[in-house]
């Protein structure tokens, strides 16, 4: 928990934020735009309290309270309980819904189109083979003759099975030993934790309680986090759920945390969050797949580096320090009850095997996603497009790869109009000759703002139709009324008011679209430092493989119009959707993809491009639709004209 | 051709071992490719390597010394533009000595050029060379200078003597410490014999480049490479023609005859005239340049103008940290923090100034770093920036107790907070160019 | 060994720009400028054209600069307040071809004089001089337009360079000088592709890229020259190996930055390393506007009258080469 100590005073109120379970008590009257500051607790306000931009709402799910009328919250919503935090004075004890913090739908990556047709192709292998095992054993009972111990019947077993050289056993295990083994006639489940030709026994339980072996896989990423929950005997996914990484609260990006983390406790604080963040969705999940958490034995865990030194509460600050040396690059196995992650206490928790302080986990898991490793003559390139943006390009002889501080604006954090892939996001749209936009929202809602893939479409349809320019400042005399005064300056409206979730028009403006296409700068100039230090043009690419949180479907001829990715032809590209995932979930599955991970980490040489020289001018030439260099983008030149 | 990385990775072993202490053959290729390594630090590199990389690697034009223990070195230059990579060697500047100057007045001369020392952006700067040029005609004048210059310097001299006798004696009192003559006539049989094995420089002189061609040739088949070429003209839109196709025929061309150094003496019309000439060629290629007048002002002219132009465009250039007044700042005026890149603070200092207002501008040490890079690499956090600010006394210096930090490091400004009790922080635009609207908007006071 | 000049053929040109129109043109000037049109690195003769020599200007002010330095006070203190006159002795007696008005007056800091005012200074100095003109702003947006807006209407037909628009504040002066037909300084900072964006964009606008001179923003010596000097080169050898967008003539300002650097007014008592101010001032004129000729240069605008000679003089030299090329 995370309780903010303050002064009782006897007229105070508690207000209660989730999902963070944080309760700060302020006195009567305070407005809960301050109270969510108090509880250091992050909620957007672009117009600084005034009520006027409509950016805090937040919902009240129990309790009183008054909340003044406000023109940027309709009557709907606020019948339905929605209050802007600016506009509303904690008059009770309350508690209140951060919006902004609702768990995400993200649709489980067994729908990877790529993986589905591709998964016996890639650089990791799709089999089941996991490094917890259960094992379902008859002991014969003891007798005078066969008086081994209950451990060493077992072993003897296990080793005539399994062909095992050492077997070890927990604490707990023995502790119920005698018991279990006695309970059903020596019918017993043992779970091994298997390592090599060594073994270790984490939990035993009589076949008839019918206790199940499940892991599962998860992303820790800066913004969003998201796991699937996985029954180990038939590799099926039987649940998946995603949220934002509740440690967003103290800084958007890697650097902001690794800052927030050098005061005293706030170590700490960050590993509580991310944990509270993955025990909700555990929680969720396995209710959803009505499982038990003690079932859980097996955790597979992907993030950049940082992230992981977050999670295990490992001193990230020489992540960001010259000469960049992280605290390890393999994690040794971890005990879930060293974290305090919901799985069975004796739960094992593996973490992918990092490059570096800036090429992590997520991605050594995201090539195993990709064939990349298949072939030592073609080359292939892996984009992973998340807060940070990593790329990597190779083959099976040599890879290479690079960092860039992207930004979150393609998981919708940082931009106005922006949501992540879940529902209310609108995941494509498309300018009509009208003028109009046509679009599709994530379970067909009215639309709350746009994900990474809608942004990619509504920057691409404003800039093919002249609304904006190359350097993506709006053409005013072409878009006329459409052009609308906003907090944070000029702004393009895509949908008015009545037909939006929140009753307010939905705009993206000026500064949104320079984010947007900074973000694609940062990753386009990235990519072209990396080829160019290799010496090898965009045309010797063979293919392309993105991963990131864009959405479910990445329109690739939009992101080549925009200058996001390179314009080759559109078949070499393949959209791999959230690999990092995809990546943990391999590796649950099979104990040789960690090797075979460890494998890639080694082979891959870092660029690090801050001290690359050409990469400012890179970036300068990537800023600006599609590029200020066209003969770069033959086919956006001639499709539009330039 | 240059090769790539990935040109010469196929070249390595691909093990991956780290005996190079790389970890990987790939990184230790584009090593190789970027000149930042030696095939010889790979333990297990194959003859076919060796030959490829060492064809790759030999350098197109030729370095000279000269000068004792603190000898100038001039030449071993790869591009025909800085930023393509980096101008190696700066230019030499030499100041004529004339023998009909007289002992007294040479003296003084030596001792003045010998202690002028300037210093800019942490970097000392002096004349490098003394041209001693034998225009009294008299033997006795020509040695005496050379022995005043020798004994009341360090700095490497160049000797300009028609006479072969006395340029011999002249040269035996300069024995090991690499001196250069200049060559007004075409190269004879006895200058060879003058400078075969031994540390002597020969600055060759030519009115066209098929003679310049000839002599070098005959001077590099008597074994005599020690060469500077000086291909004489009088206009400088000549002079600067001739420089750029000398460099370009050993660069691009690898033409073997021109591969070496370029020399010109000024002869100008004024002293104004003489540093437009001078600095034209210190740009474009020239390897020494003679100045007839030994000048303050024009020599801190053109070391300015040659640190400019020899920096390696591939490092930032760093400004000094502290505290640097815009305008006439008094003790109440705003304090501006940003970090001590150069760029940056060419920028800042400019844009503070175009807002009108005067201010103390603390330019923190951030290793030479862009604001977001060092903020990124922890180098201009807020921990960082008290520590410097304590370390300058700032506190003793200014009355304002407010400070500006750049925009896009928002984030720092409660950790700022933190460690400058007493300080208030406010946070600045994102770009330098908004600072004359920021400072309007916001009181800085 | 036979030696062959190694000639580098290039497929661009730099544009040709001219400045200034004479009355069969519209205007009301003597003789016109033309800058660009050369084919290969600035003065390499050798190997391609260069049809007109780079061209010095020289400034005036509607208002007396704040900190003028008195080493230029001897040359102009009796006319720096009357910008018709100043111009006058700039070209009858040092031999400017062209004068820059400089309306720093009309920056809301700095005098805030009006449009009107600023219309009233350009024409007087159309009238005291007949070479053509440039017109120098600056950098406060709301102002600046304004007052180009109504410079280019009192001129029009002059064909004046406007100098400068920049990316975020191009559209109002650009479209002015097509309406009032001028020529136009875009400026970026120190970037090759910031200054082919302007460049992009304002062709984009169908702004005529014969009326198009760059100013990639001047660092004067010690003070980031080698940004400049690396930017102009790379811009130079863009626009000759055949990209358009950045092969336009390149306009420096070797005076207005030099004077504001403290080695051109820090008396030599206080630095006695420095040498000679008097000396020192025009050395840093010169040393700045001869190494940035050689990346390209093919406009400057000098403050002392003493640098812009030796300047101009060295220009004229360098292209006496051309006949023996």
């Amino acid at each position: 928990m995370t309780n903010k100590k303050s002064r009782t005073e006897e007229n105070n109120f508690k207000v209660k934020f989730l999902p963070f379970e944080t309760i700060v008590e302020v006195p009567p009257g305070t407005s809960l735009l301050d109270a969510v500051k108090t509880a250091s607790l992050p909620l957007k306000t672009t117009c600084g309290g005034k009520g006027t931009c409509g950016d805090c709402v937040i919902q009240i799910i129990e309790g009183t309270y008054h909340s003044k009328p406000s023109a940027a919250l309709s009557d709907k919503l606020a019948s339905r309980g929605f209050s802007l935090a600016c506009q509303t004075e904690v008059k009770d004890n309350i508690t209140v819904q951060l919006p902004q913090f609702r768990e995400l739908d993200i649709k489980s990556i067994v729908d990877s189109k790529f993986f589905k047709e591709q998964r016996d192709n890639i650089s990791g292998v799709y089999e089941l083979n996991p490094s917890v095992k259960k094992i379902e054993l008859l002991l014969s009972p003891p007798t005078l003759e066969d008086n081994y111990s209950d451990l060493r019947r077992i072993e003897r077993q296990l080793q005539k099975e399994l062909a095992l050289k050492k077997i070890d056993c927990e604490y707990s295990v023995l502790k119920k030993l005698a018991q279990t083994v006695r309970k059903n006639k020596g019918k017993i489940s043992i779970f091994l934790s298997l390592s090599g030709k060594q073994a270790t026994v984490i939990d035993v339980a009589p076949q008839s309680e019918g206790k199940k072996l499940y892991g599962i896989a998860c992303d820790v990423g800066t913004t969003t986090v998201a796991l699937h929950l996985v029954d180990l005997q038939n590799e099926k996914i039987l649940a998946t759920a995603s949220s934002l990484n509740q440690q967003i609260a103290c800084g958007e990006d890697i650097i902001s945390r690794i800052n927030f983390a050098q005061k005293p406790g706030r170590l700490k604080k960050l590993q509580e969050l991310i944990i509270l963040t993955l025990n909700n969705l555990i929680k969720k999940a396995s209710k959803s797949a009505k499982v038990s958490i003690s079932d859980i034995y097996l955790a597979s865990v992907s993030g950049n580096t940082t992230m992981i030194h977050l999670l295990l509460n490992l001193e990230p600050r020489y992540i960001r320090e010259e000469p960049y040396v992280p605290t390890f690059n393999q994690v040794p196995t971890i005990l879930s009850r060293d974290l305090g992650l919901k799985m069975n206490n004796e739960g094992r928790i593996y973490c992918s095997p990092a490059v570096g302080s800036y090429v992590g986990g997520d991605i050594t898991a995201g090539l195993l996603c990709t064939p990349i490793l298949r072939d030592s003559k073609k080359v292939a390139l892996f984009i992973d497009a998340g807060t940070n943006g990593e790329l990597v390009v190779g083959n099976k002889e040599w890879l290479m790869t690079c960092a860039c501080s992207a930004g979150p604006a393609f998981e919708g954090s940082g931009i106005k109009c922006g949501m992540p892939a879940s529902e209310g996001a609108i995941e494509e749209i498309k300018m009509l000759d009208s003028g109009e936009f046509k679009y599709k929202v994530i379970n067909g809602t009215k639309p709350q703002g746009l994900c990474g893939s809608g942004l990619v479409d509504l920057l691409a349809e404003l800039f093919t139709f002249g609304y904006i320019d190359r350097h993506g400042k709006f053409n005013e005399k072409k878009a006329g009324k459409k052009i609308v005064k906003t907090e944070e300056g000029k702004g393009f409206l895509i949908e008015e008011g009545k037909n939006c979730y929140w009753g307010k028009d939905l705009i993206v403006t000026e500064n949104d679209i320079s984010n947007l296409i900074r973000t694609k700068a940062a990753v386009f100039s990235a990519c072209s430092v990396l080829l160019k230090n290799v010496g090898l043009g965009f045309d010797k690419i063979d293919s392309v493989y993105i991963g990131g949180g864009f959405g479910q479907h990445l329109n690739i001829n939009n992101t080549i119009r925009i200058g996001l990715l390179p314009d080759l032809k559109r078949e070499k590209f393949h959209y791999l959707g959230n690999s990092s995932l995809l990546g943990a979930y391999l590796i649950l599955l099979s104990d040789k993809n960690k090797d075979l991970a460890n494998e890639i980490a080694e082979k891959m040489t870092y660029i690090e491009l801050n001290t690359e020289p050409t990469y400012m001018n890179e970036f300068t030439g990537a800023l600006f639709l599609p590029h200020t260099d066209i003969k770069l983008f033959p086919s956006v030149k001639q499709t539009l004209n330039l | 051709m240059a090769l790539s990385g990935l040109d010469i990775f196929k070249l390595l072993p691909k093990t991956n071992c780290g005996d190079c202490n790389v970890p990987t053959c790939m990184a230790f290729a584009m090593k190789l490719a970027q000149k930042k390594a030696d095939l010889s630090e790979c333990p297990h590199a194959s003859e076919e390597a060796k030959v490829t990389l060492g064809a790759a690697s030999e350098p197109p034009i030729r370095l000279v010394k000269i000068g004792g223990t603190n000898a100038l070195e001039v030449g071993n230059e790869t591009v025909m533009f800085r930023h393509e990579k980096t101008f190696f060697h700066p230019t030499g500047v030499a100041i004529e000595l004339r023998t009909s100057e007289g002992e007294e007045k040479l003296l003084s001369k030596i001792k003045e050029i010998e202690g002028y020392n300037v210093e800019r952006v942490g970097e000392e700067l002096s004349a490098d060379l003394f041209f001693i040029s034998h225009d009294s005609k008299n033997k006795e004048d020509f040695l005496k200078t050379v022995v005043l210059a020798k004994e009341n310097s360090a700095k490497g001299i160049i000797l300009d003597c028609s006479d072969e006798e006395i340029l011999r004696e002249g040269i035996e009192l300069l024995k090991d410490t690499c001196p250069a003559v200049l060559l007004k006539n075409e190269l004879s049989d006895k200058n060879i014999e003058l400078t075969q094995n031994s540390d002597v420089s020969l600055i060759l002189t030519a009115k066209s480049y098929d003679d310049l061609a000839k002599q070098t040739e005959k001077a590099r088949n008597s074994g005599v490479n020690n060469l500077i070429l000086n291909l004489e003209n009088q206009n400088i839109g000549n002079q600067l023609q001739h420089n750029a196709i000398l460099r370009r025929s050993a660069l691009k061309k690898y033409f073997k005859p021109f591969g070496y150094p370029l020399f010109t003496y000024i002869h100008a019309e004024s002293e104004l005239d003489m540093l437009a000439r001078a600095s034209a060629l210190l740009c474009k290629y020239d390897s020494i340049i003679v100045l007839p007048k030994y000048d303050k002002a024009m020599l801190y002219t053109l070391f300015t103008l040659r640190q400019n132009i020899y920096t390696d465009p591939q490092k930032p250039i760093q400004v000094d940290p502290k505290v640097y007044p815009i305008g006439e700042p008094t003790p109440e005026s705003p304090v501006f923090v940003t970090t001590n890149f150069s760029l940056t603070y060419f920028i800042v200092s400019g844009e503070i100034e175009n807002s009108g207002i005067s201010a103390h501008l603390v330019v923190a040490d951030a290793e030479g770093q862009s604001v977001l890079t060092a903020w990124a690499a922890g180098k201009f956090v807020g921990e960082t920036i008290a520590k410097f600010i304590k370390d300058i006394k700032l506190e003793q210096q200014v009355k304002t107790r407010k400070i500006v930090i750049p925009g896009l490091v928002s984030q720092i400004s409660g950790d700022l907070e933190d460690n400058l009790p007493g300080w208030e922080v406010i946070v600045g635009c994102q770009e330098a160019s908004d600072i004359p609207s920021f400072v309007k908007s916001v009181k800085l006071t | 060994m036979n030696f062959e000049i190694p000639k580098e053929v290039n497929t661009g040109k730099v544009a040709e720009v001219t400045i200034g129109a004479t009355s069969e043109q519209g205007g009301t000037r003597s003789h016109t400028v033309t800058i660009g049109g050369s084919t290969s690195l600035p003065f390499h003769f050798f190997e391609g054209q260069h049809p007109h020599r780079p061209a010095v200007a020289m400034e005036v002010f509607d208002k007396t600069p704040k900190k003028y330095l008195d080493s230029l006070m001897d040359y102009f203190g009796d006319v720096i307040d009357k910008p018709g006159e100043m111009a006058k002795k700039c070209v009858d007696e040092y031999g400017a071809e062209l004068i820059s008005v400089r309306l720093e007056g009309t920056h809301p800091e700095k005098g805030d004089k009006s449009a009107e005012e600023a219309a009233e200074t350009v024409q007087q100095v159309l009238e005291s001089v007949r070479v053509p003109l440039i017109i120098s702003g600056h950098s406060h947006f709301e102002k600046i337009n304004k007052v180009m807006k109504k410079v280019c209407e009192v001129t029009e037909g002059e064909n004046c360079l406007i100098n400068y628009v920049e990316t975020d504040n191009y559209k109002t002066i650009a479209a002015a000088c097509i309406a009032y037909k001028h020529t136009l300084v875009a400026q970026s900072p120190i970037d090759v592709n910031l200054a082919k964006q302007l460049n992009i964009l304002l062709t984009d606008m169908n702004f005529p890229p014969e009326r198009i001179v760059m100013d990639p923003l001047t660092s004067t010596l010690g003070y980031g020259l080698e940004y400049t000097y690396s930017i102009m080169e790379r811009i130079r050898n863009d626009g000759l190996a055949g990209d358009k967008m950045l092969a336009f003539p390149m306009l420096i300002n070797p005076g207005y930055e030099s004077f504001r650097v403290k080695e051109t007014w820090a008396p030599e008592k206080e630095y006695p390393d420095w040498g000679n101010l008097e000396q020192r001032a025009a050395y840093w004129e010169i040393a700045t506007a001869m190494s940035l000729l050689l990346t390209g240069t093919e406009l400057l605008i000098m403050y002392h009258p003493r640098a812009f000679e030796v300047v101009k003089n060295k220009i004229i030299e360098m292209y006496e080469s051309k006949k023996e090329s």
